[in-house]
C-alpha cells in the first residue's frame, strides 16, 4: 500500500499475517507440529487441526480487541470451534460484548474479518469460505434485556465460552 | 470542559453528552455484569488439556511467521475489496437493495494501457498504465494520476470509487476516476518522465476529455506533468484542451488559490466544527503534523485567525513553542532552508521534541497532514486534542478511530477535511470551460461556501443516524449517488 490512501479503504495497522502467524504458531505448538506440518494438515482438511487453528484465531481476536481501549468488555466463542466438528469452510462464531454498538466498531470488525478471511483462504487454499468470523455484537443493553445474542450468552443450549473478559 | 453538541447548538453542558460528536463520559464500573461464565485470559488458557497452555517458543513463533509469509506470498487484501465492503456496510444501514449497491460498487470502465518509452540510455521500457472511470452518474469522471512502483489495478479501482464519494460528499457535479502508471519516478530523468506522460496521455486520450474525464495530480505527479498532459491532448486534438486536466500551472490554465486549497479547506472545517462545540479558532491551541503544502497553509491560516500554533512537525522532527509560533517567520525559515524543512528554526521558547510527540501535545486542535497511518492504537489514547482534522489521507487507523471515539475526540474525516483540493480542481475546470478566470478571493469564497454546506450536511446526517462523521460522510455520499442513479434510471 502506497502513501496517500484514504481512510475506509484499508487500515495499515491491521496485518493479517501477524494475526494469522501468531494463531498458527500457537495452534501448531499445541498439537506438537511445526508450522509447515500444521499448514499441511490444514490443507488436508484435518478437523482437529482446523479446530485448534480456529481456537487460536479466536484467542488472537481477543488479543486484538483487548488492545483497543475499553470498548470491548468480553469475547465469547461457540459452535463448531469448540466441539471439534470444524471443517475448512467453517467459520468462527463469536459474540463480542461492547459497551455500546457503533458504526466505528462495526467498520473495524468488518475490515478485520475481511483481511483475515482473505489471508486464511490463501493460507489454507479454501476459496469457498465467505467469512472466517461470524461476529455478533452485543452491548450492555442487550445483555441487560437478554435481547438477541445478549440472551445467547446465558444460553445453556448454545453454551458459549468466555474466551476473554476485561 | 465538555461540550454539548446535541442539535448542533453551542451550549456548554456538564452532563452526559452526545455519544458520537462530543465527549462521552462513562464510569468504568457503571456496567459491570457478573455473568456465570468461565473467564479465560488471552495469555494462558485452556480447558482442552495441558498441551494447550504451552507457550510458543521464539523459534516456533519465527517458524510460524515464516510459514505464513511463504504461504501468503505477497498476497494482500485488495483495497477494492475493502471499498466494496465499506459500500455494503453503508448500504446496509441505508437499506439499499443489493443490486443497486452492486451498480454503485463496480467501475463503469477500466482501461489498461501499455506505455512504451525510449529511455535515456536508448533502450525501450514498456510501462503499464491504468485509468479507471468509476462513476459518471453525478458528472464527468474526476481523479488524479499517480506514478508509483506499487500502483495496481485494484488500488486504482478503489481510489476511483473513493473519488466518486468525495465529490458526492461535497456535492460538486463530478463523478470519480483515477489513473496511474507503474513506475519509479525517482529513478527517471525529466525527459523520461515527459515522454512517459505524453505517451500515457496519448494512450488514454480516447477515453478522457473536458466533458468526460478530467485527470489531476496525485502521488508523484504535479503541475508540470499536467501541463505536458494538456499540451499532448491539445496537439493530438488540434484545439485548445485546457479543461482536460486540472492542477496545471497558472500560466496555462491553472486556478488561483489551488496550491492553498487543501490547507484552506482544513481550516474551514475546523472552524465549522469548533463553532458547533461552542468554541472559536481564535484562542485555540493547535498542533500540525506535516509542514508541506497542506500543513503549512493550515498553520498559516489558523495563525491569521488567532489560533496559537504550539506544535509543528515534519520529517526533520517536532518543534514545540508553548507561547505559539510566529508562523510567518517559521514559513520564511522553511522557504530559505535548502530542503524546505523546519529543522534549525530557532526563536525564544522553541524546543525540539521527538517527531511523533506532535500528535500527543496538549492542544485543542490536531491537524495530521503528513502520511497515512500516523494515529494508531498505540498513541490514540494519549491524544489530547478534542478536534482532529485529517488533512492527510488516512492518517487515522480504524483501531485508533475506536479509541478516539471512546475518549470523546471528534474526527473530521479526510474525505471531507481535505476536499478543498478537489473543489478548487472543479473551479479550475469550470474556468477552463468558460475561458474566464477568477480572482483568488472569489475562489476562496466559493470554496468556503461549498465546504461549509458540506460540513453541515455531514454533521446533520451524523446526528440523524447516530454515527461518526466518517461514517456519516460515507453514507451521505452513497445517498447522493444512489439518488442520481434513481433519477437517471438505467439505460436501456
Amino acid at each position: 500500500m502506497i502513501e496517500s490512501t484514504p481512510s475506509l479503504l484499508l487500515g495499515p495497522a491491521v496485518r493479517h499475517d501477524g494475526i494469522l502467524a501468531r494463531a498458527l504458531g500457537a495452534a501448531a505448538a499445541r498439537v506438537g507440529q511445526d508450522g509447515q506440518g500444521f499448514v499441511a494438515s490444514l490443507r488436508a482438511g484435518d478437523p482437529g487441526t482446523h479446530s485448534a487453528f480456529r481456537y487460536a484465531l479466536a484467542q488472537e481476536f481477543c488479543r486484538y480487541v483487548s488492545g483497543l481501549g475499553a470498548t470491548f468488555r468480553a469475547v465469547y466463542v461457540y459452535g463448531s470451534t469448540m466441539d471439534g466438528r470444524t471443517r475448512p469452510s467453517s467459520d468462527v462464531d463469536i459474540i463480542a460484548w461492547v459497551r455500546r454498538k457503533s458504526d466505528t466498531v462495526e467498520s473495524l470488525l468488518v475490515r478485520l474479518n475481511r483481511l483475515l478471511t482473505e489471508g486464511y483462504k490463501t493460507l489454507v487454499g479454501c476459496s469457498s469460505l465467505r467469512s472466517l468470523f461470524d461476529i455478533h455484537l452485543v452491548d450492555d443493553e442487550d445483555i441487560d434485556c437478554g435481547r438477541d445474542y445478549g440472551s445467547v450468552i446465558r444460553s445453556v443450549w448454545t453454551a458459549p465460552v468466555c474466551l476473554w473478559r476485561r | 470542559m465538555m461540550y454539548d453538541v446535541h442539535g448542533g447548538h453551542a451550549s456548554v453542558s456538564p452532563g452526559r453528552l452526545h455519544p458520537r460528536l462530543g465527549n462521552q463520559r462513562i464510569s468504568p464500573n457503571e456496567t459491570d455484569h457478573p455473568l456465570p461464565v468461565a473467564v479465560w485470559t488471552t495469555d494462558g488458557l485452556s480447558r482442552l488439556g495441558p498441551k494447550e497452555v504451552e507457550p510458543m517458543t521464539p523459534e516456533q513463533a519465527r517458524q510460524a511467521q515464516a510459514t505464513v509469509e511463504r504461504a501468503l506470498g505477497r498476497a494482500e487484501v485488495s483495497p477494492y475489496e475493502m471499498f466494496r465492503a465499506q459500500v455494503d456496510l453503508a448500504g446496509e444501514k441505508l437499506g439499499y437493495p443489493a443490486d443497486t449497491l452492486e451498480m454503485v460498487k463496480r467501475p463503469e470502465r477500466v482501461v489498461e494501457v501499455s506505455v512504451p518509452v525510449r529511455m535515456d540510455d536508448g533502450h525501450m521500457e514498456v510501462f503499464t498504465g491504468y485509468r479507471v472511470q468509476h462513476s459518471s452518474v453525478r458528472g464527468p469522471y474526476k481523479g488524479g494520476i499517480r506514478y508509483h512502483p506499487s500502483v495496481t489495478m485494484d488500488e486504482v479501482k478503489a481510489l476511483a470509487g473513493w473519488m466518486t464519494w468525495k465529490c458526492a460528499v461535497v456535492d460538486i457535479p463530478l463523478g470519480g476516476g483515477k489513473g496511474g502508471i507503474v513506475c519509479d519516478p525517482t529513478t527517471m530523468s525529466e525527459g523520461e518522465l515527459e515522454r512517459m506522460t505524453r505517451r500515457y496521455a496519448a494512450m488514454i486520450l480516447p477515453f478522457v476529455g473536458p466533458q468526460h474525464d478530467i485527470p489531476a495530480p496525485d502521488v508523484n505527479t504535479n503541475a508540470r506533468i499536467m501541463n505536458w498532459f494538456m499540451d499532448t491532448a491539445t496537439a493530438l486534438r488540434g484545439e485548445p484542451m485546457y479543461g482536460i486536466v486540472t492542477g496545471k500551472d497558472l500560466a496555462v490554465g491553472g486556478a488561483r488559490g489551488r496550491r492553498e486549497a487543501t490547507g484552506r479547506g482544513v481550516v474551514i472545517v475546523i472552524e465549522e466544527l469548533l463553532s458547533r462545540l461552542g468554541r472559536k479558532i481564535a484562542g485555540s491551541t493547535v498542533a500540525v503534523q506535516g509542514f508541506g503544502n497542506v500543513g503549512s497553509v493550515a498553520a498559516q491560516l489558523l495563525h491569521e485567525k488567532g489560533a496559537k500554533v504550539v506544535g509543528v512537525s515534519d520529517v526533520s522532527g517536532t518543534l514545540y513553542n508553548p507561547n505559539g509560533f510566529d508562523v510567518p517567520a517559521l514559513l520564511a525559515h522553511v522557504t530559505r532552508s535548502p530542503q524546505r524543512l523546519i529543522a534549525g528554526y530557532a526563536a525564544p521558547g522553541v524546543q525540539a521534541l521527538p517527531g511523533p510527540d506532535v500528535l500527543t501535545l496538549d492542544v485543542d486542535v490536531l491537524v495530521p497532514a503528513a502520511l497515512e497511518g500516523q494515529i494508531t492504537e498505540s498513541n490514540a489514547g494519549r491524544i489530547k486534542a478534542q478536534v482532529i482534522a485529517e488533512g492527510a489521507n488516512g492518517p487515522t487507523t480504524p483501531e485508533a478511530d475506536l479509541i478516539l471515539e471512546e475518549h470523546g475526540r471528534v474526527v473530521v474525516p479526510d474525505i471531507l477535511a481535505n476536499a478543498g483540493g478537489v473543489i478548487v480542481s472543479y473551479f479550475e475546470w469550470v474556468q477552463n470551460l468558460q475561458n474566464f478566470y477568477w480572482e483568488e478571493g472569489e475562489t476562496n469564497d466559493r470554496l468556503a461556501a461549498i465546504l461549509r454546506r458540506a460540513f453541515q450536511g455531514v454533521w446533520d446526517n451524523a446526528k440523524k443516524h447516530d454515527v461518526s462523521l466518517r461514517t456519516s460522510a460515507f453514507m451521505l455520499g452513497l445517498e447522493r449517488i444512489v439518488e442520481a442513479i434513481r433519477l437517471r434510471g438505467v439505460f436501456p
